[in-house]
């Protein structure tokens, strides 16, 4: 059955592909399908390692089919070179700003001193048009990274690339062959000119709405649904604010008519580092007929998990092992959560094999529980099939009993979170919110196969510090669809927010409740905080964490890294509109 | 009796604007405290002064500035101890030790000042404008071709915007019929709902220019539908009244029927517009727009303006028609 596919074969595919794919000067070439072998140097084409790293910053053209644009990119590729570190290194990464406005890299999951983190106005000026800085800082830790621009949406137009940290001392999961897969979405519409028209109108890219004629052919809520979701002034089609109807859905800087080929030889395993680099898209991640053996999520081992299926917050990676043993070729689909597009790659032994690509399934639709009615719709089995849509008059029955029943299930109820300033930038406070680490992602309730869920994740080795937090703080994420405002506690960073205070080394637990009907990357730069999923001592470590609607999750955090560092939700357009925040870490004084 | 019809009148936004802070009520709690630190943050130095008494080095790496020397650079100060903290809440600000902007130790203060300041505006801080013609249309019925035109444009933040408010019409014989322009200033006092409040210059054919002091609430409304509510003082002392309410619902995706219905009253007689006291005029209409581009969307409909009242009976017994019905075909633009 298996075709042994020489080393030369495999040279000759890639040097056909080079001259194809040299029409796009863009094409990174640490992309090849070839990918890199876990005892190799890895050091080909356009990769960057060593301890001096030169990084420059400029426009380029960048293309899709015919139509041309302009992209904003790091040494003249989209995405940017693979930064290629080693545990223990000291790298010193000098970066060129040859824009016309100021610009800035944030090394996005590192463990580094505040003021290397990149982000201007908090760990550092930004650097000005035609200057260079250095940074430079020790690298602690190892695993699959990205980096970006923090400035002025320059990440929405390509500023952004990977970075891989190889263990110090050998890599505790053995695979034959890794392949990056950068996640993007891209626009030939400024993403400034897309905020302009969020804020003009919120729903400007939602072609997916719920209409007349989908009530007619039974699609979507009934009718009694719609006049009550109506009622409280809800869109339970509103699930990404900026979609397909303008994103092409790249996967390495390709669209999915270029179909980045990534090779294997039947029989390896192949691992993939997969970094969901998209300004304001979470991606569904699937290869169908592959299951996936999930091993690091952003940057930290895991203990193996076989799922079939990824929602991947933006900014959050996932390194997973796949292993095709026949010969034939695998779409890898990263569909966008709701299903407006898809960004497409293959997996293959050979290039040229292509595999069926699936159909864009249904637009999921909002339901109670992502309301925040959440321990009020029981079973999960239900919540399914609300999301599926038959479960419709017990759903409409159900909220007209709590409303009617007592105040606390008051969609805007003060008294449901005391620390929200309840202004017009919020629109709901989730009555009853639940912890969601246990659920599957929007629109993946009721899939037939396995969904990675946040609860599934266990630290490889023993959490390093496990003492009981000793406070609890609680965050609440607010926004207004409507007005397209996005904040914290109901205000707005550019408001002069108090910021959050920790001292150093505290040991605090972050209660994240979330009042809007959207899922919201959550991350926080310069450390890693551990979900708190049940896992006591191997909870899963993560930089990024997904909080789906009207639920909260919950993280441990030891505040370890002195300095300013900035917390915020990674959907680019919600930080814009002010979903931000600073986290000052500071020693306490002595009071003996 | 008439003098309380016209607060009634007056009173319309009003009632509007008192439900509007029923759904408040729940949030009347203040964040002093918070305002306190801002404060302190703001104008206390006492933060810095801590951080020179404090002072103690500690090497956070070498940074590399531009001209390529190399800089000592250290955070601020660090104390030995950590106290223990309480349970609940957050220790106040004083309870740290350092400066309250970590970077201010390592780079310029000026320059991280103004990286701050362009921090703050670019999270959140953003002012943007828009500018839609609602109806650009053709009037066509019985014996009248009338032309009409209504447009929006706003600009601001998410809370305070300016608007100018455009309505035209007249018909393709005579010169124009009525223009009004109104210049609000918004604000928003609820999640769906904005304060205006400004100036309406009117222009009639069959009466002088006229100015009036207008508020109201623009709003959307639960089931989703669109609503102004405004009242109106002339510089002549009239007060008159202002409701219209729209929604519009989706057959596809880009076909969309938008009924509407407005009223007009007045709280007093106004004998050179032809105007009784009370309810002066009803328009309500059918549309069925085809969003090609939210930019640009055709639409066909159909509207009735008819006058209702005494204001009708004034006018019937002039012999002036009272009601008319109408195709209207038009554009919703963008701009």
């Amino acid at each position: 059955m298996h075709t042994i596919v020489s080393r030369r074969d495999i040279l000759q595919h890639s040097l056909g592909l080079g001259s194809v794919l040299a029409l796009n000067a863009m094409l990174p070439s640490w992309a090849s399908p070839n990918g890199t072998h876990q005892k190799s140097n890895s050091k080909h084409g356009n990769t960057l390692s060593g301890d001096h790293i030169n990084l420059s910053v400029k426009n380029s053209p960048f293309r899709i089919g015919r139509r041309k644009g302009h992209a904003v990119t790091v040494n003249g590729s989209l995405p940017a070179p693979l930064i290629r570190l080693r545990e223990g290194q000291n790298v010193r990464l000098s970066v060129t700003n040859h824009l016309n406005e100021d610009t800035s890299i944030h090394w996005h999951g590192l463990l580094l001193p505040f003021h290397m983190d990149g982000v201007p106005g908090i760990s550092f000026p930004g650097i000005k048009p035609h200057e260079t800085f250095t940074y430079e800082f020790p690298v602690i830790q190892s695993g699959t990274y990205w980096y970006h621009s923090h400035s002025n949406l320059q990440e929405a137009q390509g500023h952004f690339g990977p970075i891989v940290i190889d263990p110090a001392d050998g890599d505790p999961f053995r695979y034959d062959r890794e392949h990056i897969i950068v996640l993007s979405d891209w626009s030939f519409m400024h993403p400034h000119e897309i905020l302009r028209v969020l804020k003009r109108s919120p729903h400007y890219f939602n072609r997916q709405k719920q209409t007349i004629a989908e009530l007619m052919s039974g699609k979507g809520q009934n009718i009694g649904q719609r006049i009550h979701w109506a009622g409280m002034r809800m869109n339970p089609s509103d699930i990404a604010d900026v979609t397909g109807e303008t994103y092409t859905y790249l996967v390495n800087g390709h669209d999915p008519v270029e179909n980045w080929t990534a090779l294997f030889t039947p029989g390896e395993r192949v691992r993939l580092r997969i970094i969901n680099a998209s300004a304001m898209t979470i991606f569904n991640v699937r290869l169908p007929g592959l299951p996936m053996t999930v091993i690091n999520a952003d940057g930290e081992n895991v203990q193996p998990v076989e799922t079939d299926e990824i929602q991947m917050g933006v900014a959050e990676t996932y390194d997973v092992i796949v292993s095709p043993d026949e010969e034939k070729a695998y779409t890898l689909v990263a569909e966008s959560i709701d299903r407006s597009g898809i960004g497409r790659a293959t997996l293959s032994p050979r290039l040229g094999m292509e595999a069926e690509i699936p159909k864009l399934r249904e637009r999921p639709t909002l339901t109670m529980r992502d309301m925040g009615m959440g321990s009020h719709s029981t079973s999960k089995n239900e919540i399914g099939q609300h999301s599926m849509n038959h479960g419709g008059s017990r759903n409409h029955n159900h909220m007209n009993h709590n409303t009617s029943d007592h105040g606390s299930m008051n969609m805007r109820d003060s008294g449901n979170a005391p620390e929200v300033s309840l202004n017009p930038g919020v629109d709901m406070i989730a009555p009853d919110p639940t912890d969601r680490t246990g659920d599957r992602g929007l629109g993946l309730e009721n899939v037939h196969h396995r969904v990675l869920t946040y609860s599934q994740l266990k630290s490889l080795t023993p959490n390093p510090d496990q003492r009981v937090p000793s406070r609890e703080i609680v965050l609440h994420l607010t926004g207004n669809m409507e007005r397209y405002m996005w904040s914290f506690d109901g205000r707005k960073f550019s408001e002069v927010v108090e910021p959050i205070r920790f001292s150093h080394n505290e040991r605090v637990r972050v209660k994240l409740v979330n009042n809007t009907m959207m899922t919201h990357p959550i991350h926080l730069h310069g450390h890693f905080f551990e979900i708190v999923n049940g896992h006591t001592g191997h909870q899963p470590r993560k930089h990024t964490v997904n909080v789906l609607p009207g639920g909260f999750i919950k993280f441990d955090l030891t505040a370890d890294a002195l300095g300013d560092w900035a917390f915020h939700c990674h959907l680019l357009m919600h930080m814009h509109a002010g979903m931000f925040n600073v986290v000052k870490i500071r020693k306490l004084k002595d009071h003996t | 009796m008439k003098l309380i019809f016209a607060l009634l009148v007056l009173m319309c936004p009003i009632a509007v604007f008192a439900q509007e802070m029923e759904d408040k009520k729940h949030s009347m709690h203040q964040h002093d405290s918070v305002q306190d630190l801002k404060q302190d943050m703001i104008h206390g130095d006492d933060t810095v002064k801590n951080r020179e008494e404090h002072h103690q080095h500690h090497d956070m790496g070498m940074m590399k500035a531009e001209d390529g020397t190399e800089t000592q650079t250290q955070s601020h100060p660090i104390e030995g101890h950590t106290g223990q903290v309480e349970p609940q809440g957050q220790p106040s600000i004083e309870s740290y030790v350092g400066l309250e902007h970590a970077a201010d130790a390592i780079f310029p203060k000026r320059e991280m000042a103004q990286a701050r300041v362009k921090l703050l505006r670019e999270q959140g801080g953003s002012q943007t404008r828009h500018s839609v013609i609602e109806r650009l249309e053709i009037n066509s019925g019985n014996d009248i071709e009338q032309y009409a035109w209504e447009s929006n444009t706003w600009f601001g933040g998410d809370l305070n915007k300016f608007w100018i408010k455009v309505d035209a019409e007249g018909d393709f014989e005579e010169s124009i019929d009525h223009v009004e322009t109104q210049m609000l200033w918004s604000r928003a006092i609820g999640p769906w709902t904005d304060l205006q409040v400004g100036l309406k210059f009117d222009h009639n054919r069959i009466s002088s220019d006229k100015t009036h002091f207008g508020f109201g609430i623009h709003g959307l409304g639960r089931y989703l539908i669109e609503y102004d509510v405004f009242s109106y003082v002339s510089t002549d002392g009239n007060i008159f009244a202002h409701i219209e309410a729209e929604t519009e619902f989706h057959i596809t995706q880009r076909l969309m029927f938008e009924p509407g219905i407005e009223l007009e009253v007045s709280g007093q007689a106004v004998p050179d517009e032809n105007l009784r006291d009370g309810v002066t005029k009803t328009i309500s209409s059918v549309r069925l727009r085809y969003e090609y581009t939210p930019e640009f969307s055709p639409y066909i409909g159909v509207e009735n303006q008819s006058h209702v009242g005494s204001t009708k009976n004034l006018l019937q017994s002039a012999g002036e028609k009272t009601s008319k019905t109408f195709f209207v075909f038009g554009i919703k633009l963008w701009l």
